[in-house]
């Protein structure tokens, strides 16, 4: 059999279903459970309001910036607005919504009953309600909220430049979001190393679990270094210590050195999961196996390692010594070697199947696309002359949404179409989520091409409007932004209707071969509580 | 293969992320070690401390037998009428060793002009070795019409210029001047 495909047989009772419980019903049911399928769930539609008010919050600064002068927000509004736009959709939808997934499917796909540690699964889970809550309610408060992008760099987010409460409350919110990845990294290495059924060896493991269990580690490395960075800000502005102001003897470009030592690989901490379901997505509708499936899984690796050495390349501009520029310049030209082993395997996945373009394999055929341009993009920003020549500019904000919308984005809804029927037990409308992929990579495209030409016309990003060269471009961006946000309106309401009065889902709607079908599709949809009635045994 | 338990994997996995949280604490003296060992552009605090305390030391320590070339350049910003060149196109001197040389500065209208010369020195590794120690960048000058003066340089290579770079270049380049209008703080600062 090849390696990464499983074929459930029933087997032996490993293990006994749980008798005498009785389930719980109503609300009570959501707020003191600790099975990983409900909570799963509870993150993705967590994740999801999230998203709409960070996706709100873009709509409105592509309103202001629709035209050269125009008065739609105040600039420190703005600035409040951009800020927790890229805060929320890096580590309150990005980051969970990930989790979410990982959460209902990674158990089911390795044969186990549960996560390791069900309660603390939980407590994951809900540190994100007040994590989120409390900087949405900065905003309402005098001052407002933070307003020092998500990079939140000192010196402006000294007490003298920041004086309300903004940015207390934005740091103390990334700190209960990275003491819920932090506490969930936990659960999901112990969950894969240790609760794999009988015959599950690592390498047999489908592809989506091996990048969560590499993405998972990646954060109990480099989440606790954002964790420390964040306590000497707030320690900073709150007691008085200097570790990052210059006069107290302290250095700002420490900051940079951490939030970059945990934020670079927190790129691949959002988009290595989404890898892991394209990995999954295009051979169940190739109809082949994955090509190169132990060749993915170092190059995954391969990737989560170097991820650690590249950070400097955000600070080309902050005149750290060449030497250290160099270094950094080609450790992250070096990225390209394991990325392009991937899209060479995915592309040999599809090459001469029997292709399917369902909705999710439209989305992550898109993500393919998409993914390559910021990765080529990415590699002329590691070429020094040409990063200090844009830096800060919107060249910046193209390369990165071509990377996390174009990536993680158009993975995480390929993700979804892919496993709703799963989780939900659902069908839904498949001609409205073909019109939400084909607005979405249109609108994606014509936001974000244009970003491209006004950063290289010398457009600074994070400002509130622009001289009247730009305009042309920004006209095209802000037309692409309302196609998206027509997209993901006609998403929300498949999704919904699906909910309300879909089809019933068969336990593989999508009619896997049996190479290609994970176990998760062997079971009914939504699965049965603890997922099997016998745990499965793999040959 | 028999798997540790959940709760000591668990477990040894909280004292890596500890360990990881205390690895970001360390950042801050090793940090300033780092710095002070490397610094900013490649220029070591510890090697700056050591020039504050005995200044021009380098220009009266041992001089090396090594030679490097001095090329000298120099452009006018956009709308100056003046031509100016260097007495000599390059010199070639050893560490240690001050030089002196001038330029011919030429006004090419009939009114007074008033101007800046603001310097550069290559490669940027070795640009903290080169001392100007009097120069006509300095200050604000300025020609009468059709006025010709001579200006003088007075520089010296530290002996502690990196080794392998055999050639520098300075290099001016004149901004006019209006001298009613006080200069903004970083142009006074760059004296
Ligand atoms: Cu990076």
């Amino acid at each position: 059999m090849e390696a990464g495909t499983v074929v459930a047989r029933p087997g032996p009772y490993a293990e006994a279903v749980h008798p005498g419980t009785t389930p719980r019903t109503g609300i009570l049911k959501w707020l003191l459970t600790s099975d990983h399928k409900l909570i799963g769930t509870m993150y993705i539609w967590l994740a999801f309001f999230f998203f709409a008010i960070a996706g709100a919050f873009a709509m409105v600064m592509r309103t202001q910036l629709a035209a050269p002068g125009l008065h739609v927000l105040r600039p420190e509004v703005y600035n409040q607005i951009m800020s927790l736009h890229g805060t929320f959709m890096v580590f309150f939808f990005t980051i969970p919504i990930m989790a979410g997934i990982a959460n209902y499917v990674v158990p089911i796909q390795i044969g186990a009953r549960d996560m390791a540690f069900p309660r603390l699964n939980a407590v994951s889970f809900w540190l994100l309600v007040p994590a989120g809550s409390l900087m949405l309610a900065s905003l309402f408060l005098q001052g407002g909220a933070a307003a020092a992008g998500w990079t939140s760099y000192p010196p402006l987010t000294n007490r003298q430049y920041s004086p309300g409460p903004g940015v207390d409350l934005w740091i103390l919110g990334l700190h209960l979001a990275g003491a819920s990845s932090i506490l969930g990294g936990i659960n999901f290495v112990v969950t894969i190393l240790n609760l794999r059924a009988p015959g599950m060896k690592m390498f047999k493991m489908p592809m989506f679990c091996w990048t969560v269990l590499v993405t998972q580690t990646i954060i109990l490395i480099a989440t606790p270094i954002l964790a420390g960075a964040l306590t000497m800000a707030l320690t900073d502005r709150m007691f008085g210590t200097g570790f990052f102001q210059a006069v107290a003897g302290g250095d700002p470009v420490l900051w940079q050195h951490l939030f970059w030592f945990y934020s670079h690989p927190a790129v691949y901490i959002m988009v290595l999961p989404g890898m892991g379901m394209i990995s999954q997505i295009l051979p169940a509708f190739s109809g082949k196996h994955l090509f190169g499936y132990k060749g993915m899984v170092l190059a995954t690796a391969g990737i989560g390692f170097i991820g650690f050495l590249v950070w400097g390349h955000h600070m080309f501009a902050t005149g750290i010594d060449y030497r250290l520029r160099q270094f950094f310049s080609f450790a992250s030209m070096v990225i390209a070697v394991p990325t392009g082993i991937k899209i060479w395997s995915w592309l040999a996945t599809i090459w001469g199947g029997s292709l399917r373009f369902r909705t999710p394999m439209l989305f992550a055929l898109g993500f393919i696309a998409l993914f390559i341009i910021g990765g080529i993009t990415g590699i002329w920003l590691a070429l020094v002359p040409f990063d200090v020549q844009v830096h800060d500019t919107y060249f910046v904000v193209a390369h990165l949404h071509y990377v996390l919308f174009g990536g993680s984005l158009m993975a995480i809804m390929a993700g979804i179409y892919y496993w709703l029927p799963k989780i939900s037990g659902k069908l839904y409308n498949e001609f409205w989520g073909k019109v939400h992929f084909w607005l979405t990579f249109i609108g994606m495209n014509l936001t974000f091409m244009p970003m491209h030409m006004m950063g290289m016309l010398g457009m600074p990003r994070r400002i509130y409007t622009y001289r009247p060269e730009f305009a042309i471009w920004n006209h095209i961006a802000s037309a692409g932004a309302a196609v998206l946000g027509v997209g993901m309106t006609i998403f929300a309401l498949n999704m919904l209707l699906s909910l309300w009065r879909g089809r019933r889902a068969p336990a593989d709607p999508w009619n896997h071969s049996d190479e290609t079908r994970t176990l998760e599709w062997t079971v009914s949809s939504p699965p049965p509580a603890e997922n099997f009635h016998t745990i499965p045994v793999i040959r | 293969m028999k798997r540790p338990s959940n709760t000591l994997l668990g477990a040894a996995i909280g004292v890596l992320v500890l360990l990881m949280f205390s690895f970001a604490y360390a950042n801050v003296p090793l940090f300033k070690l780092f710095c002070e060992r490397f610094g900013l552009g490649g220029q070591g605090k510890a090697r700056m401390k050591g020039e504050a305390a005995s200044a021009m030391s380098s220009t009266t320590g041992p001089i090396e037998s090594r030679n490097i070339t001095v090329s000298l350049m120099g452009v006018s910003a956009s709308g100056l009428p003046i031509r100016f060149r260097p007495s000599v196109p390059s010199v070639v001197t050893n560490p240690g060793r001050s030089v002196h040389l001038s330029y011919v500065f030429t006004n090419m209208s009939d009114d007074s002009v008033h101007f800046r010369a603001i310097h550069s020195i290559v490669p940027e590794q070795a640009a903290r070795e080169f001392q100007l120690i009097q120069c006509f960048c300095f200050e604000d000058q300025s020609l009468g019409p059709r006025e010709s003066r001579t200006l003088p340089v007075y520089f010296a290579l530290s002996p502690r210029i990196p080794t392998g770079i055999e050639e520098m270049t300075l290099s001016y380049t004149l901004f006019p001047r209006d001298p009613k209008k006080k200069l903004p703080v970083p142009a006074q600062e760059a004296n």
